[in-house]
């Protein structure tokens, strides 16, 4: 039994903001997260940083501790599982709160990988010198294109049905002010962009922002007391697949999103049937595919028929990405889909608002090819 | 890096090896000091066939680096060996249309100055 809430939720300016570093960022999002909640820095005992790439000055949670001036911390420090890390800091903050480790604690996320002259493909290279590197294996999108090539072997799958996911994810961004792309998109457009790494077209591949999320985790009791509408954190899941070099058979195919989604819907006593919104990790649309077909809301190899009626777009019964996800909304890796269920769950999601947002599934997965994965189940109070 | 040395010696005479752990016999790929299945070091250098099918593949157009501006666009396969380990491989002298999974393949190497020979894979027709 988990006994926590997300009571606090900070976002700072997102997408080609230049001038300031991650540090920076990272410390205004946890400034407005406490804000949100109505509780001062001094009120903090616990401190997640994740900040990719990157050692904060004097050692991730601790130099951003520093930054932002707070004295003493009874938790604190800098982790990274790729994609899953939003997720898993939000269950290490419950688990944290449950001991009675800690009272308050910040999960923040920051990036600013993009500069005046640079644009996304330089910002997320790869750099390592590796036998992967050396075969041109230089960037994130290369292993979710060999999933996605893999995928249409194996079942079908074609261009156009992973274009009805960053369709309908588009269309969800329209509504969303805060999103960096809110020009309606066509099946066409999807099939003219150019492509990145084929299969995937530009527009099958998230954007790269600068900026910083962050949200304060409590317990679900003294959340009740703060500012804000309480979002209860229901149930958590980790699953993270170690795939070892010789030949077997699930990879590139299924990915820990089974695993995780089933151990976090039992700890929540809920079914997929239940879910009024989910906010899926989608750096690639192949990614938001794969994922649908592991938790089980359709079967594997039938993702593809699955997503092309537009089921998961506002006018859909399945609510997905509804801020328009890291497609087209924002890219703070776990943060974009945890922000956004925080929103859809508070009900302050004005013109994108999903009607009766009760309970809702927030995904992360990471490594490349994926191979970390969080999920959170996330309820508003009835 | 030291645990891909003895590969890349044995491309420079065009010799393809895979390192095997010497105490449980698992291939590891790509080359690195300790077998994931059984944690021991002890590695030999076998002789493969460099034999082997494509698992999957993807066609680079974007620039990533200027290392393969030569090859844009260019085709990258996982490999399936013959021997069980999967290896990634630059696909050279073949037409990408040619390219798709459950090929056959075979290792070739090419070299780029005095020092580097890389293996990479060609596509064989059927």
């Amino acid at each position: 039994m988990i006994d926590a809430a997300l009571a606090g939720l900070g976002i700072t300016d997102m997408g080609k903001v230049y001038g300031r570093d991650q540090t920076d960022f990272a410390a205004e999002a946890v400034l407005l997260a406490l804000a949100d909640a109505g509780l001062r820095k001094d009120q903090l005992d616990g401190l997640l940083v994740n900040v990719p790439g990157y050692a904060l000055e004097g050692g991730g949670g601790v130099g951003l501790q520093r930054y932002l001036g707070i004295d003493e911390l009874k938790l604190a420090g800098n982790m990274n599982s790729g994609g899953a890390t939003a997720g898993s800091m939000v269950q290490y903050a419950a688990m944290a709160i449950a001991t009675g480790t800690c009272r308050r604690v910040a999960c923040v996320f920051a990036d600013a990988p993009l500069k005046p002259a640079i644009g996304s493909h330089q910002a997320y290279r790869f750099t390592e010198q590796s036998w992967q590197a050396l075969q041109g294996r230089l960037s994130p999108a290369f292993d979710y294109a060999m999933a996605a090539r893999r995928h249409m072997h194996l079942y079908g799958t074609t261009s156009e049905q992973l274009g009805a996911i960053a369709v309908a994810t588009r269309a969800w961004a329209c509504l969303n002010p805060r999103a960096q792309m809110r020009t309606p998109l066509t099946l066409e457009e999807h099939q003219a962009s150019r492509w990145i790494i084929e299969p995937l077209h530009l527009l099958d591949c998230c954007l790269v922002s600068n900026g910083g999320v962050a949200v304060i985790v409590t317990s679900a009791e003294e959340a009740t007391d703060l500012r804000q509408p309480r979002v209860r954190v229901l149930g958590t899941g980790q699953a993270h697949f170690g795939h070892r070099t010789s030949a077997d058979d699930v990879f590139l195919d299924r990915t820990p999103a089974a695993a995780s989604g089933a151990a976090a819907l039992r700890m929540a006593g809920v079914g997929l049937a239940d879910l009024d919104v989910l906010e899926l990790y989608d750096a690639f649309t192949w990614v938001v595919l794969s994922q649908l077909e592991d938790y089980g809301f359709c079967a594997k190899g039938e993702g593809g028929a699955f997503v092309a009626d537009g089921k998961l777009g506002p006018a859909g019964h399945l609510p997905t990405n509804t801020g328009g996800g890291q497609l087209s909304g924002w890219y703070m890796w776990g943060f974009t889909p945890l922000a956004e269920a925080i929103i859809q769950l508070r009900g302050q999601g004005e013109a994108r608002q999903v009607a009766q947002a009760e309970l809702a599934l927030v995904s992360g997965s990471g490594g490349d090819p994926p191979a970390f994965h969080s999920t959170l189940i996330l309820g508003r109070d009835a | 890096m030291p645990a891909q040395d003895e590969l890349f010696a044995a491309a420079r005479e065009h010799r393809f090896v895979l390192p095997r752990c010497e105490a449980c016999g698992e291939f590891r790929f790509p080359p690195r000091l300790r077998c994931p299945r059984c944690g021991q070091t002890r590695t030999e250098w076998v002789a493969a066939g460099g034999r082997g099918s494509v698992y999957s593949y993807v066609v680079v157009h974007q620039r990533l680096h200027p290392a393969f501006d030569a090859n844009l666009p260019y085709a990258v396969a996982l490999v399936q060996l013959e021997e069980g380990p999967r290896m990634l491989a630059l696909v050279i002298e073949s037409a990408l249309a040619d390219v798709r999974v459950e090929a056959p393949v075979e290792v070739v190497f090419q070299t780029l100055d005095d020092e580097l020979v890389i293996p990479r894979v060609r596509i064989l027709s059927a």
